[in-house]
C-alpha cells in the first residue's frame, strides 16, 4: 500500500487524517450553525423576548439588542483570536515563542478596554432598571398570587382599570386579563414556595416570594394573548405552571369586568343540574363558584384552607370565560378554535375572546382526562397515603374517583360557567 | 486458609449482616432505615478488616526466619498498658444501661464504643508496626492525634461552655453580669500573670487550670441539677390579643404592659408590606403599596400571609387592632362564638410597626366584617375585603 501511495504521489496515512478531521469538524460546525439559524426562524414562539408587545418589554428590548450586538462582537473577536491562536500556534515541537510579560502598556490597555465596555453597558442598564421599577404611573392594580402550580389573579376594589372602577373584588386564575394601553401594577406574592412570574413579551421576571409583595409593571399595546411560565423551580409540576396575559381594548375589558362580577346562574339543563350536585358534593370543598346555593338556599362556600397546603383553589365561577385550565397548562379550546382566537386581528380579538368556550369548541378530551385523574395528568403531591409531611393536606388536585357519568355531568355544568 | 484474625473479622461481619437483616425486617420507619444502613456499614468495615488481615496473614512472622523472631514487632513487649479494654467495658455497660433508661445514654455508649474500637484497633496495629517501640508510638500519634485533639478540644470546650451557661441561668438575673465580670477578670488576670512571669512552673499552671475547670464543672453540675431560675416569657400582642387589643390605659396587668413598654417604634424592612395604615388627625386610612391615595377599604387575598405597616401620626399613643371576623361553631350542642383579633403594640406619635396576619376565609363566610380599627377612636375603620 505504501509503495502504491508513493507511486501515485498520495500523502501518507498520518497526513490524511488531519484533512479528514478538519472536514468532519467543518461538517459538524455547519450542521450546528444551520440548526441554530433555523431555530431562530421558529414560527410558533409566543415567549419571544425579541418581540416586545408593550412599553416595558420595549424598554428592555431597546437595551438588550445593542448590548447583545456588542457582546456578540466582543465574543466574535475573542473566539476568533482564540481559534486562530489555537490553530496557528499549536504545539508542533517548535521553540517557545517570546513571552509578553512585563508590558505595562499592553496590560493597562487590556484592562481599560473591558472596563470601558462594562461602563458603556452598565450605565444604561442601571437606568433601565430604575425606569422599570418606577410604578407611580400605574392606574390599575392586580394582586398576583402564586401557589403550586397555578397563578391566582384578584382585582381589588379600586377606581382604576376601567371607567367607573371595579366595585367588587374579582378573582380569577390562569389568564390575567388587562386593558390595553393602561399601566398595570401587579402586586406579586406567593402562598407557599418561591415562584417567578414572567410574560416575556410584556416585561421581565419578578419572583413571587411568600410574605413579600413585589411590584411589577405591565402594559400591552395591542389586544391578544401573551404567554409565559413560572421561571423559579417550585416543585413537581413547575414545568406545567404556565400563565397567560390577555389584553383587551378598554371597552372589551369593561365587558369582561361586568361579566366577572355577575354571580353564577343555577344550572339550566338537566345533565348540568346533576353536575351541579356533583360539584357541590365533591368540588366545592376547594373550588368556589360565586352565587352557588344549596337546596335550602344557603350559599355554598369552599374551604380550601382545610384541604390544601396553600389554602386556595381556582375560582370556577367563570371558568369558561377563560381559555385554559389546570394552571394554564391545557387549553379549554380545541386547536381550531384556539388558533382562531390566537390569530385574530386586534379588532376582532375582543369579541372572539369574550365569546368564551362554546360546546363546539370545548376541548372535552383533555378536560375529561383531567377530571378522571388529575395527578396522572399533572404530577402533584396528592397521594392520600403520602401526606404525613403536610398534615393530610394536598398540594394540587387529588383523584376524586369520579365515574364517567359524573364527569359528563360536571362537564355540562362547567360549560355553563361563563 | 483463613487466618485467626481474619476469621474473627469475618465472623463479626457476618454477625453485622444478620443483625442488619433482622433490624431491616422487624423495624420500620426512619429508625429502622438508619439502623440497617449503619449495620451494613459496620459489616463492610469488618469485611474490609478481614480482607486486610487475610492479605497480610495476620502480620505473622515467618517461622522459617529465626532473626525475625527476635527483631519483629511481635517480639517486642507492648509500649504501655492499654486503657481500651476498660473503656470497652464502660461503653458496653453504658449501652446496656441506656437500652433500659434513656436514649441519650444509649447513644453516648455507642459513641464511646466506636471511639474505643477505633483507638484500640489503631493501637493494636501500631504496637506491631515495627520492632521499635518509639517508632510505633510515633506512628500511633501521627494517625490518631489529628482526630483526638479536635474531638477532645471540642468536648472540653463544650463541657466548659455548658457548665458556664448552667451557672449563668442558675444565679440571680442581677448577679449574672457581676459574675460574668468577675470570671472574665480572673481569666484576664491569670493570663496576665502567666505572660508577665514566664518562670512560673508549668505544673503550677496545670494545677490551677485543673482546679478552676473542676470547680466550674462542679458548680455547673449543681446548677444544672437545681434547674434554671424562673424566667418569665416576653409577652406579645399575638399571645394576649383579647387582653391587650384595647384602648390605651385599659391594660391593667403590669406583665402585659411590657408589650407596650418594650415595643420598637421603627421598622427597618418596609419592602414586604402590602400597604400602610395611617392614623392622622383622627382619620384612619390605608395606602396600598405604590398608590398615593388613601382608602377606607382594602382587598387582601385569601389565606395569604399579609404584612401591613401601621403608622401613628396622632398626638396620643395609639394601637391598631385587626378584627378578624366572627365565627360560630357548635361544641357539644352549645354555640361557641369566636372573635379572633390581633393588634399592634402601643405606638407613640410618629411611631410605626409592622404586623403580619392571615385571613383564611373569605369575607362572606364571616358573621362580622374584617376591619382595622383604633381602640379609643370612634367612627373610623378600614374594611378588609377577602374575596
Amino acid at each position: 500500500m505504501t509503495e502504491r501511495r508513493k507511486r501515485l504521489g498520495e500523502p501518507r496515512g498520518d497526513a490524511v487524517k488531519p484533512v479528514r478531521r478538519r472536514r468532519l469538524a467543518a461538517r459538524i460546525g455547519a450542521v450546528v450553525g444551520a440548526v441554530m439559524l433555523l431555530g431562530s426562524c421558529a414560527k410558533d414562539a409566543p415567549q419571544d423576548t425579541w418581540q416586545p408587545a408593550g412599553p416595558n418589554a420595549q424598554t428592555i428590548q431597546d437595551l438588550q439588542w445593542w448590548v447583545f450586538m456588542l457582546a456578540g462582537v466582543v465574543g466574535l473577536i475573542v473566539f476568533s483570536v482564540l481559534g486562530y491562536s489555537l490553530v496557528r500556534f499549536r504545539d508542533r515541537g517548535q521553540e517557545m515563542p517570546e513571552q509578553s510579560h512585563g508590558k505595562p502598556a499592553l496590560e493597562i490597555t487590556l484592562t481599560i478596554i473591558p472596563a470601558l465596555i462594562l461602563l458603556v453597558v452598565g450605565i444604561p442598564t442601571v437606568n433601565t432598571i430604575f425606569e422599570l421599577a418606577d410604578d407611580s404611573d400605574a392606574t390599575c392594580v392586580v394582586n398576583v398570587t402564586g401557589q403550586q402550580w397555578w397563578w391566582e389573579y384578584d382585582y381589588p376594589v379600586q377606581e382604576g382599570c376601567v371607567d367607573g372602577g371595579i366595585t367588587q373584588p374579582i378573582v380569577t386564575s390562569g389568564q390575567l386579563v388587562i386593558p390595553t394601553n393602561v399601566p398595570i401594577l401587579l402586586q406579586i406574592t406567593s402562598r407557599d414556595v418561591i415562584h417567578s412570574f414572567w410574560i416575556p413579551r410584556l416585561n421581565g421576571k419578578r419572583d413571587a416570594v411568600p410574605g413579600r409583595v413585589q411590584p411589577l409593571r405591565m402594559e400591552a399595546d395591542e389586544p391578544g394573548i401573551y404567554s409565559g411560565q413560572c421561571t423559579e423551580f417550585c416543585g413537581l409540576s413547575h414545568a406545567r405552571m404556565r400563565q397567560e396575559a390577555v389584553a383587551l381594548y378598554p371597552e372589551d375589558f369593561s365587558t369582561w369586568v361586568d361579566n366577572q362580577l355577575t354571580p353564577a346562574a343555577p344550572a339550566t339543563e338537566r345533565t348540568a343540574a346533576e353536575g351541579q350536585a356533583t360539584f357541590e358534593a365533591q368540588c366545592s370543598r376547594c373550588h368556589q363558584v360565586d352565587g352557588l346555593t344549596d337546596i335550602e338556599g344557603n350559599p355554598v362556600l369552599s374551604s380550601p384552607d382545610q384541604y390544601l397546603v396553600p389554602g386556595a383553589a381556582p375560582n370556577l365561577t367563570h371558568l369558561m370565560s377563560r381559555n385554559t385550565f389546570a394552571g394554564a397548562t391545557w387549553d379549554l379550546l380545541i386547536d381550531e378554535c384556539r388558533d382562531r382566537v390566537w390569530n385574530a386581528e386586534p379588532e376582532e380579538f375582543g369579541a372572539l375572546y369574550l365569546e368564551g368556550v362554546t360546546p363546539e369548541c370545548l376541548n372535552g378530551l383533555e378536560l375529561r382526562e383531567w377530571l378522571r385523574n388529575p395527578p396522572a395528568k399533572k404530577p402533584m403531591f396528592a397521594d392520600p397515603n403520602n401526606l404525613e409531611s403536610t398534615g393530610g393536606k394536598y398540594r394540587g388536585m387529588p383523584n376524586l374517583n369520579l365515574t364517567e357519568d359524573q364527569i359528563d355531568q360536571l362537564l355540562a355544568y362547567l360549560l355553563e360557567r361563563k | 486458609v483463613f487466618t485467626t484474625g481474619s476469621k474473627l473479622f469475618v465472623g463479626a461481619s457476618a454477625l453485622a449482616v444478620i443483625a442488619a437483616v433482622a433490624v431491616g425486617v422487624t423495624t420500620g420507619g426512619a429508625v429502622g432505615i438508619t439502623a440497617t444502613i449503619s449495620l451494613i456499614g459496620v459489616a463492610l468495615a469488618f469485611g474490609l478488616l478481614a480482607g486486610v488481615n487475610f492479605h497480610i496473614r495476620d502480620g505473622n512472622v515467618p517461622s522459617m526466619v529465626p532473626d525475625v523472631q527476635r527483631t519483629a514487632a511481635a517480639a517486642e513487649p507492648p509500649a504501655s498498658r492499654s486503657v481500651w479494654p476498660f473503656a470497652g467495658a464502660v461503653s458496653g455497660a453504658t449501652i446496656a444501661v441506656g437500652a433500659v433508661t434513656y436514649p441519650v445514654v444509649f447513644k453516648l455508649g455507642v459513641l464511646l464504643a466506636l471511639a474505643t474500637i477505633a483507638e484500640w484497633t489503631v493501637r493494636a496495629w501500631s504496637e506491631r508496626a515495627s520492632a521499635s517501640n518509639a517508632y510505633n508510638d510515633g506512628v500511633r500519634k501521627r494517625i490518631l492525634h489529628p482526630l483526638e485533639f479536635p474531638v477532645l478540644g471540642t468536648i472540653v470546650a463544650a463541657v466548659v461552655i455548658y457548665s458556664f451557661s448552667r451557672i449563668m441561668l442558675w444565679i440571680d438575673k442581677d448577679a449574672g453580669p457581676w459574675a460574668f465580670l468577675a470570671i472574665g477578670a480572673v481569666v484576664m488576670i491569670g493570663g496576665f500573670v502567666i505572660a508577665a512571669r514566664p518562670t512560673v512552673r508549668t505544673a503550677a499552671i496545670t494545677v490551677v487550670l485543673a482546679v478552676a475547670t473542676l470547680g466550674l464543672v462542679s458548680v455547673g453540675a449543681v446548677a444544672a441539677l437545681d434547674g434554671q431560675r424562673e424566667i418569665s416569657d416576653y409577652p406579645t400582642t399575638i399571645d394576649y390579643s383579647q387582653e391587650i387589643c384595647v384602648a390605651p390605659g385599659e391594660v391593667d396587668d403590669p406583665h402585659l404592659a411590657e408589650i407596650d413598654e418594650r415595643a420598637s417604634q421603627t421598622v427597618s424592612d418596609k419592602a414586604a408590606t402590602a400597604g400602610t395604615v395611617v392614623l392622622e388627625d383622627g382619620e384612619l386610612r390605608v395606602y396600598p403599596r405604590s398608590i398615593d391615595q388613601g382608602f377606607d377599604t382594602i382587598t387582601v387575598p385569601k389565606g395569604l400571609d399579609t404584612t401591613f405597616l401601621f403608622r401613628n401620626l396622632d398626638e396620643e399613643h395609639r394601637r391598631f387592632t385587626i378584627n378578624m371576623g366572627q365565627f360560630t361553631t357548635e361544641e357539644n350542642g352549645t354555640a361557641v362564638v369566636e372573635t379572633p383579633m390581633t393588634c399592634t403594640s402601643l405606638l407613640e406619635h410618629g411611631g410605626e410597626t409592622a404586623l403580619t396576619f392571615k385571613l383564611p376565609k373569605p369575607s362572606s363566610v364571616s358573621e362580622a366584617p374584617y376591619t382595622i380599627v383604633v381602640p379609643g377612636i370612634e367612627g373610623q375603620q378600614i374594611e378588609i375585603v377577602v374575596p
